[in-house]
């Protein structure tokens, strides 16, 4: 089991990610290090395409996301997600070799523009421990 | 694989299984449906599974939906 103990800032939850194509793909041991945002508020993770076309990972299915002005259809893409476990006094640093979940992952696309590269989801996040303290110490436990 | 063949084929399967997808539900809700031409192969309990499954066609040309009517929520995201 891995585990990532840091201190946010107190306004948001980031954490750098390894992302590898499926294992199926035939460039499956390909990788890109990105910047997430963990949100427990979003149903779903989404991916920004830029970060998708460098994997070389292509559309595998669709899904509706819900926007401010009406839900939109999105691709979704097959990936899987890596972590980089430790334990840091501020902001994780994408060191030494990620923890890959061991299983799979159906992605939505997110806008060209996101903000962030990744938005780690409920979907994710519910099969993890998220421990949040009032002295900014976050901890996810990895399944 | 063709990547504008699957663009195609994830279209193609996407709009038969919105027209089906009440018929799925609530039995497969949360599982994986695997589609090839516009047709239904099976439900999977994973992604994972149904990939294993559709890349046993050999050419790559299939799409994976999780049987879900409801539509992705950003939360604070949702507004841009």
């Amino acid at each position: 089991m891995g585990e990532i103990v840091w201190r946010h800032s107190g306004q948001r939850l980031r954490l750098p990610v390894a992302v590898l194509p499926s294992a199926a793909a035939q460039n499956s041991l390909a990788i890109e290090v990105i910047d997430a945002l963990v949100d427990t508020g979003a149903t779903g993770t989404g991916l920004r395409p830029d970060v998708a076309k460098a994997l070389d990972v292509p559309g595998r299915g669709k899904r509706r996301v819900m926007t401010a002005n009406g839900d939109i259809l999105v691709p979704e893409y097959r990936i899987r997600l890596g972590f980089f476990c430790g334990e840091f006094q501020n902001d994780p640093e994408p060191h030494g070799s990620p923890y890959v979940l061991d299983f799979g992952l159906l992605v939505h696309a997110l806008r060209e523009n996101f903000s962030y590269q990744m938005l780690i989801g409920m979907d994710v996040l519910s099969r993890c421990d998220l421990i949040l303290l009032k002295d900014r110490t976050a901890t996810i436990r990895l399944p | 694989m063709n990547i504008r063949a699957l663009a195609d084929e994830v279209d193609r399967n996407y709009d038969f299984f919105q027209r089906h997808m009440t018929q799925y539900l609530p039995r497969e809700f949360g599982r994986y449906a695997l589609l090839r031409n516009a047709s239904l192969v099976g439900f999977f309990d994973s992604a994972d599974a149904a990939e294993e499954r559709g890349e046993q066609f050999g050419d790559g040309i299939y799409s994976i939906q999780l049987v879900d009517p409801a539509p992705i929520n950003l939360g604070a995201f949702s507004n841009g």
